[in-house]
């Protein structure tokens, strides 16, 4: 039969039982399109600086990045990453840290081998990579961000 | 002739009713295809499929009535196919005493260890008497010695290092050994510096060229407009430019740093990759099982 | 004696047949009691097993196909089709074939491969026969749906005479946006798409920033302050102005899944026919 040769071309390679490998319960069908939620949102960490940046980028998102197109290859966006280097070092580190990757941004050639990783259709950069502890440069992380938000 | 006979009947009627008498009232553990042998082939069939979970299930149940090393063995191989390697260290604990697999099993101790990245332990413990194998595979030692290789500790003197593996696994190592020493690292503080003289410079060096001339460009810049303002007298636009030179000077100079560390973790994850690689390729020093229907 | 013995033997082979069958149709019965209890992942396990006992490959078709149907129930569809599949190779007769074939197609549709389950259809059209061709040409129909074909599904559903979907899809061609016109007005008017498509501040503050540059722009160049002008036209005014139709497209993009999610949800909740 013509069909069955055709179906057995479209999945030669299905990983067989690796569904398994959790149990699973029924689900009910959901015919919706599933709209990838971007949440590039940062929480608060309770630090008075990280909340007025917090703040002060979503005045700067309300009145100027949500009207002005999209214009940033990376994720997190330089604003975000700003806000979210503070949080993890602090505020002069920080802004050095949003000091280089706005540099990098302006770069327009951005090779792959750089940023390997697209998240969210954007250049995954994350602020990990450049807190100078050799620690927490996670290259896995790099190349599998399907934790990160 | 006649008793014959009816002895035939009684015989031929037992034996007609025996489906109907087996059949009727019978929970499904008693079906023929719950009993431990059948089980047991039902669930080697799933573990082959890689349908380990079901397997497990399967294996269970044999082991409540029946005692099966290469059983325990297995389940403990599967949660380690499945990446649950806890799991699968404590399984493999379980049969490193008075079983068929004490050596098999520290062996794949050391495997697990190994997958999980717990290299440091996995060294600590490679000369505990308690995890020693007592084979001439010598699998712990070898794991350890490629732990210690990852880790770029300093390797016990070449002799007694290269004496355990054979010809070909010999090969490998010590061309991965002499690739691990010549790793093209790039020295951060270098990098800071050589941007410290030239903005950029740091990032050309890392290779990151496009990085490199923008930063150049950005710093000169920013640095020309707020000499020109200094130059014109208007007071805080030169002192803003100045701020902001200052800020992507410095920037700049970080960044440079953090690339040289970034280009270093590369270099080490491609490094790990292939000796990760070369222990797929060798099985991780271990020989492959042959299980059969044991 | 001799005789005796061979009928014996002839009988006993009987015996033991219609006994394995006896077994065997008992945990068929068994595992399809949890297939329809919603156990899906333990009557899998059921199915294998009575399919990895069963030489004689009696239930090997049944057994494929509620194992497809217990991954279609756990929302699993790649695994679904692959049973389907396999189901298909061991299928007796047009029917078998049918009714996996279209288990597949009804996955495919789910799972929005869309050119896969209409090629499938392309195939089984040519040997069906009328009833099979309506149902196929249904499942079309639902194809096109669940790929935002809404004008090829309306056109196959009033073909098949099928009111409520044929309407269901004439209304969400009547509510959605046409992205190009919406982006089309913010080109002439700045902020006009986005306020079409609802967004009023949006389109509002858009339409400020591109008065302010636009007009800063335009004094700079009249006062020939020309690298002013140019330095502002290209870096806000331009900046702006791009912004303003990414936008209203990004929106009417957005407005048109909302859209398209509200026809689904009437679909998954409210029909009461056929569904994938």
């Amino acid at each position: 039969m013509k069909s069955l040769a055709l179906i057995l071309l479209l999945f030669p390679a299905l990983i067989l039982a690796q569904a398994d490998w959790t149990r699973w319960k029924a689900v009910p069908p959901s015919y919706k399109i599933k709209i990838g939620q971007n949440t590039e949102t940062e929480k608060s960490d309770g630090s008075f600086t990280s909340d007025v940046l917090i703040g002060l980028r979503s005045v700067y998102a309300f009145f100027i990045s949500d009207l002005d197109g999209d214009n940033c290859p990376f994720y997190p966006s330089c604003s975000h990453f700003f806000v979210r280097a503070v949080q993890a070092t602090n505020l002069v580190q920080g802004a050095l840290m949003f000091a280089d990757r706005f540099t990098r941004d302006t770069n327009i050639f951005k090779s792959s081998t750089q940023y390997p990783t697209r998240l969210h259709g954007r250049l995954y950069d994350p602020v990990f990579l450049y807190e100078l502890d050799e620690s927490k440069i996670n290259i896995k992380k790099l190349l599998n961000p399907s934790n990160e938000n | 002739m006649k008793t014959k006979s009816n002895y035939f009947s009684v015989v031929l009627f037992l034996f007609l009713s025996l489906p109907f008498v087996l059949s009727k009232g019978q929970s499904k553990n008693t079906s023929p295809l719950f009993t431990p042998v059948n089980i047991k082939k039902f669930a080697d069939y799933l573990f082959a499929e890689k349908d380990y979970l079901r397997a497990f299930d399967e294996y269970k149940k044999y082991l409540k009535t029946e005692n099966n090393d290469t059983v325990r063995f297995k389940i403990a191989l599967g949660f380690q196919q499945m990446g649950r390697y806890p799991e699968a260290l404590t399984h493999f604990k379980g049969l490193f005493f008075n079983s068929d697999f004490t050596n098999q099993s520290r062996n794949e101790f050391f495997k697990t260890l190994f997958l999980a990245d717990s290299l440091s332990y996995l060294i600590n413990i490679s000369n505990n008497e308690f995890f020693k194998t007592h084979d001439s595979l010598h699998v712990p030692l070898k794991l350890s010695f490629t732990a210690m290789m990852l880790q770029k500790m300093p390797l016990p003197d070449s002799v007694s290092f290269v004496n355990i593996f054979n010809k070909k696994e010999k090969a490998g190592m010590s061309e991965l050994y002499s690739k691990q020493r010549r790793l093209p690292y790039k020295d951060p503080t270098t990098a800071a510096l050589l941007s410290t003289v030239v903005p950029g410079l740091g990032k050309i060096y890392t290779g990151n060229y496009g990085d490199g001339i923008t930063a150049f460009l950005f710093t000169g810049v920013l640095g020309y407009i707020a000499y020109d303002n200094f130059r014109a007298n208007h007071s805080f636009r030169a002192w803003l430019f100045s701020g902001l030179t200052v800020l992507f000077y410095g920037g700049n100079i970080y960044g440079s740093y953090a690339a040289a560390q970034i280009f270093n973790a590369k270099v080490n994850f491609d490094f790990v990759s292939e000796v990760k690689k070369f222990l797929e390729k060798e099985n991780y020093f271990i020989p492959r099982y042959n299980f059969g229907s044991k | 004696m001799k005789r005796t013995i061979e009928i014996l033997l002839i009988l006993l082979a009987l015996a033991t047949t219609a006994f394995a069958q006896g077994i065997f149709e008992r945990q068929f019965r068994y595992a399809d009691s949890l297939f329809k209890a919603g156990k899906y992942f333990d009557a899998i396990t059921e199915f294998k097993r009575l399919m990895f006992f069963d030489s004689s490959g009696v239930y090997k078709f049944t057994s494929e196909m509620k194992i497809g149907l217990s991954y279609k129930a756990g929302g699993k569809e790649n695994e679904a089709v692959k049973y389907f599949s396999l189901a298909l190779k061991s299928a007796n007769g047009e029917g078998e074939k049918f009714y996996a074939g279209t288990q597949i197609i009804r996955t495919l549709i789910l799972s929005r491969k869309t050119d896969e389950a209409l090629n499938l259809i392309t195939q089984f059209l040519k040997t069906a026969d009328d009833n099979q061709k309506n149902l196929l040409l249904y499942w079309r129909g639902w194809a096109f749906m669940f790929a935002n074909r809404w004008q090829q599904a309306a056109k196959q559903f009033s073909e098949l005479n099928e009111n409520e979907l044929t309407n269901l899809c004439k209304d969400v061609l009547n509510k959605k946006y046409s992205v190009n016109f919406v982006k089309g007005m913010s080109y002439i008017i700045p902020g006009a798409g986005q306020i079409y498509t609802g967004h009023y501040l949006s389109g509002l503050m858009s339409l400020g920033w591109n008065v302010l540059w636009g007009y800063t722009t335009v004094k700079a160049f009249l006062a020939n302050r020309v690298f002013d002008g140019i330095m502002v036209g290209n870096l806000l005014w331009f900046r702006f102005y791009r912004g303003n139709f990414q936008n209203a497209e990004k929106f009417a993009r957005q407005k048109n899944i909302e859209i398209y999610n509200d026809a689904f949800g009437y679909l998954e909740n409210k029909f009461k026919g056929l569904k994938p």
